[in-house]
């Protein structure tokens, strides 16, 4: 564990030439300028041109007209994993096993996709298809075959990074569509809660940066868990149960919110806060429909914060984050120059620099 | 036959026109029912783009749709209003509820759109490219407001299946955006039930106005509007 201050000491022998790569995959990031042109496009194939000028060019210069929105998503997706694949190959203890905990929750969605999929009776291969790349493990197949949550983690996930987050929900009962959705935020929770110790082992500025980082994802993920709960046979204990046990809202907003019934009600908790009161100000009374764009602005705000500060790892978990921003970004520029709703492109847009 | 008193020559331009009107007010309510259609279709489908954003690519996606055999939510039921076969038929949007009653609401009812457990919809401001008489037209068709011409309304019994809502497809605890998507689908669904009725008014109410020309032995053009402006014009 180092201190706060000190990791210029040592910080380079093991990690400088990742850091030095992953500063410059930062600068590969699309700038505004970029999201002018990609605004004034009319089809997709106009986008693959303009982003034929950035680093997505190699990835989408092969792809056939007429192109998809889902197959812009992938080539983005795709250029994330080749470099993150480049970074954590060439990286040492602990820095290797910090990488590895952001893929953690790709594998929670991968798993609950499966899950679910085989659930509706659908063909495994067309679901390992769908699978986020960063999130497959070997035995993910298997996890067909299961039946209920028991059978799930003795087949499959014991033998995965997940098997430790599985104690709070493993139960004999059979799957269905709530217990998997229960099951998806019990994971990730745990998932959450151990990162963030794991990273307050670290110490130094990785400790620091990282746990703000991970206390917004936290209070973000319990307030999408309130407001997305609202009218659902979720009980109150049930949502409580859903929320991380650090952040900025434990406790005594998570007792609010576990409360909430409406969307006002939910932005009365939170006007608490005074970061969060600054987001919701943003929103007209009843407006629930920005509030997601919101709090991506806020985070992107403190990932892009994140680079300024040297010799930590929050620098590899903010370019990641910020890339999957970047895609979501195109993804809904896609959908809107396809759905020929142009006017509505700036609703989803999140700038990074 | 004609009773004591009615002149069948004077009274046939009146008929003409009645049904010329008629005939306009069917196309200009198909028309309107077309143009809610679209608006509900538009906002539906960024509504799920919106969902697939706040949610992610992978959990809104064609692998989720449940391929299980299960019944439709909703089937249309077909009533002749009489005998004559050229008249124009009732077309009626039955669904399952999920409290498993049935109510059979009248055309003419505020509730008479399905109302599911939890009734997504566009709050806030409206789409900047929405004029302010479609953003008004969105919010009233999601009030459940109903077409004042209760010929081409679709009666709605409810009784929706909650087991077959696709929106269980993507999980228990989805977006708002989603669940307004799904409202606005459903909308649709009944919309789509009104413009066949609206469909079938018109066109029996053209048919109506060929044959009350045929009747008249007039030669000029067929479109029914220069009709009722020649007769305007000769008064």
């Amino acid at each position: 564990m180092s201190m706060y201050g000190f990791e210029a000491m040592n910080f380079n022998v093991d990690a400088g030439y990742l850091e030095a790569i992953v500063r410059g995959y930062r600068s590969g990031l699309l700038t505004s300028a970029d999201y002018n042109n990609l605004c004034q496009c009319e089809t997709l194939d106009d986008i693959k041109m303009h982003l034929g000028a950035t680093d997505y060019g190699p990835y989408l210069a092969n792809e056939p007209s007429p192109l998809h929105t889902a197959t812009i998503v992938e080539k983005c997706t795709q250029k994330l994993v080749d470099e993150y694949n480049h970074m954590l190959t060439q990286a040492t203890e602990p820095l290797s096993t910090f990488l590895e905990y952001i893929t953690y929750g790709h594998m929670i969605d991968n798993v609950v996709l499966i899950v679910t999929g085989t659930l509706h009776e659908r063909d495994v291969h067309e679901l390992l298809e769908k699978c986020h790349p960063l999130g497959l493990f070997d035995s993910i197949a298997t996890l067909a075959v299961a039946q209920n949550m028991r059978e799930l983690y003795r087949l499959v996930l014991v033998d995965t990074p997940l098997a430790p987050y599985f104690s709070e929900c493993i139960t004999s009962e059979d799957l269905d569509d709530m217990n998997i959705e229960i099951m998806r935020n019990t994971l990730y929770k745990a998932y959450l809660e151990d990162f963030y110790r794991f990273c307050q082992k670290l110490g130094g500025a990785t400790s620091t940066i990282m746990c703000d980082l991970l206390a917004f994802e936290a209070d973000r993920r319990a307030v999408n868990i309130t407001i997305n709960s609202i009218g659902t046979e979720l009980t109150r204990d049930d949502r409580r149960k859903l929320y991380s046990k650090f952040g900025m809202l434990y406790p005594y907003g998570h007792e609010e919110l576990a409360a909430c019934d409406d969307f006002d009600a939910v932005r009365g908790a939170m006007e608490k806060y005074p970061p969060y009161q600054a987001i919701f100000s943003k929103l007209s009374f009843g407006e629930s429909q920005m509030l997601d764009k919101a709090f991506y602005e806020e985070e992107v705000k403190r990932l892009t914060l994140s680079f300024e500060q040297q010799f930590h790892y929050a620098v590899f978990f903010a370019y990641m984050r910020l890339r999957e921003q970047e895609t979501r970004n195109l993804m809904w520029i896609s959908e809107c120059v396809a759905q020929n709703q142009k006017s509505r492109i700036h609703d989803g847009i999140v700038m990074t620099f | 036959m004609p009773s004591m008193g009615e002149d069948p020559a004077r009274d046939a331009p009146a008929d003409l026109d009645h049904h010329v009107l008629r005939c306009l007010d069917s196309c200009h309510e198909l028309l309107a029912l077309r143009n809610d259609l679209s608006l509900l279709l538009r906002q539906g489908w960024m509504d799920m783009a919106r969902a697939r954003y706040s949610m992610g690519s992978s959990r809104i996606s064609h692998p989720l749709f449940s391929l299980k055999p299960h019944s439709a939510s909703a089937h249309v039921g077909l009533a002749l209003l009489d005998d004559d076969p050229g008249s124009p038929s009732l077309m009626t949007l039955v669904r399952l509820d999920a409290a498993g009653i049935t109510n059979s609401q009248s055309a003419d009812s505020d509730s008479h759109t399905c109302k599911p457990e939890r009734r997504g919809s566009r709050s806030g401001a409206a789409p900047p490219d929405w004029s302010h008489d479609e953003d008004a037209a969105y919010r009233r068709l999601m009030a459940g407001e109903g077409d004042s011409d209760s010929d081409s309304e679709a009666a709605v019994e409810t009784q929706t299946n909650e087991q077959t809502r696709p929106l269980r497809w993507f999980g228990t605890l989805v977006s708002p955006h989603l669940q307004a998507a799904q409202t606005s689908f459903e909308s649709a669904l009944e919309i789509l039930v009104k413009i066949a009725n609206a469909q079938q008014e018109a066109s029996h109410a053209h048919n109506q106005v060929m044959q009350q020309r045929g009747g008249m032995n007039v030669d000029e053009p067929s479109s029914p509007g220069t009709e009722v402006l020649q007769n305007s014009s000769g008064s």
